[in-house]
């Protein structure tokens, strides 16, 4: 009988203690609700800021972009050695890109979501290749013309030294060596003209794409071919100054 | 009448006679103009001057090989700088 009494106490107890902790749970629920609520406001908080965030570096490399281009264009301006359609295609380069990133930054200012600045960012980069392509292109040109220039130069200074050696010649000197650094000469500005052919033209021809690697192989190809044909050009000019060392009455 | 007629006529042949005399007798006239094959008479008009090259001046070479040297040392400078603004960037991967 104490013992029937002892259980229905217990049960007694536990059903009271399941139902305190139920009631507990079940005004426990409004409490928790605030954090979430705060959590969604501070997730589209972090959004927006991610947004404006992207925007503003997005704009800032494309700024920088802008900035080279002008830059490059007052240098193909200036440079003197540039030939007339070099110059026209270099220019018409630095024309459109101006215009189409300036157009796309207008764009990056208007958009509502970090994936729409994402590709933007993306277009910025393989549309354009500023950095990786555009700046090559100029430097690279403008270096290849100055060295047709200095070959016209050589081959014009050639054929006068040869002129005197033959006159030395003529007038009983010995000649040999004058001879053989004359053959030298026209050997590296032959060379010079060889590494020449096509570079500038074929540079130019490269267009900007998401291949970075097929871009950077086509310009370090012509960065080669332009210090090879300076190689053979410092090689003709030491030949030119022995030639008027050996001349010299 | 007729005698007058003869006259004038006589007049007129004399006449033409005397002009033609002076056209074509006159020892001291100007030959014809143009080229003169067939004649002996030896042309006045000067030669040219045979196009020999010009002497070659040691000198003058190596005087006008210093100023060509001097440009060219000019030129490659100007490589040099156009090559160093053409060297690859951190930013070449954009």
């Amino acid at each position: 009988m104490r013992t029937d009494m002892l259980i229905r106490r217990g049960l007694l107890f536990a059903a009271t203690t399941l139902t305190a902790a139920a009631l507990a749970a079940a005004a426990g629920v409004p409490a928790q609700g605030a954090p979430a609520v705060a959590g969604v406001a501070v997730q589209a908080a972090d959004q927006a800021a991610n947004l404006a965030n992207a925007k503003k570096l997005t704009t800032v490399r494309i700024d920088g972009r802008l900035a080279l281009l002008r830059a490059e264009g007052v240098a193909i301006r200036n440079a003197a050695r540039l030939t007339d359609a070099h110059q026209a295609a270099l220019q018409k380069t630095i024309d459109a890109d101006i215009a189409g990133l300036t157009e796309l930054r207008a764009k990056v200012a208007a958009e509502t979501t970090t994936e729409a600045v994402r590709a933007d960012a993306r277009s910025m980069v393989e549309d354009y290749r500023v950095y990786l392509l555009v700046r090559p292109q100029v430097h690279l040109t403008v270096a290849a013309d100055v060295e047709s220039a200095a070959l016209a130069r050589l081959r014009t200074l050639h054929d006068k030294l040869a002129q005197a050696v033959a006159a030395a010649k003529s007038a009983g000197k010995d000649v040999g060596d004058a001879e053989a650094k004359l053959a030298h000469l026209k050997s590296e500005l032959d060379a010079t003209e060889s590494a020449l052919s096509g570079l500038a033209d074929d540079l130019l021809a490269v267009q900007p794409g998401p291949d970075a690697a097929a871009i950077k192989a086509k310009t370090a190809a012509a960065r080669a071919d332009v210090r090879t044909a300076r190689t053979h050009l410092r090689a003709a000019v030491a030949d030119a100054k022995s030639l008027r060392t050996l001349l010299q009455p | 009448m007729r005698r007058a007629i003869a006259m004038t006529a006589l007049a007129v042949a004399l006449g033409v006679a005397l002009t033609g005399c002076r056209g074509g007798g006159n020892r001291d006239a100007l030959p014809p103009a143009g080229t003169d094959t067939g004649s002996s008479t030896v042309a006045t008009t000067p030669a040219p001057a045979p196009k020999t090259a010009a002497p070659v001046d040691a000198a003058a070479a190596v005087n006008q090989a210093d100023k060509d040297l001097a440009e060219l040392d000019t030129l490659l400078a100007e490589l040099d700088g156009q090559l160093k603004k053409a060297e690859e960037s951190p930013n070449d991967e954009d």
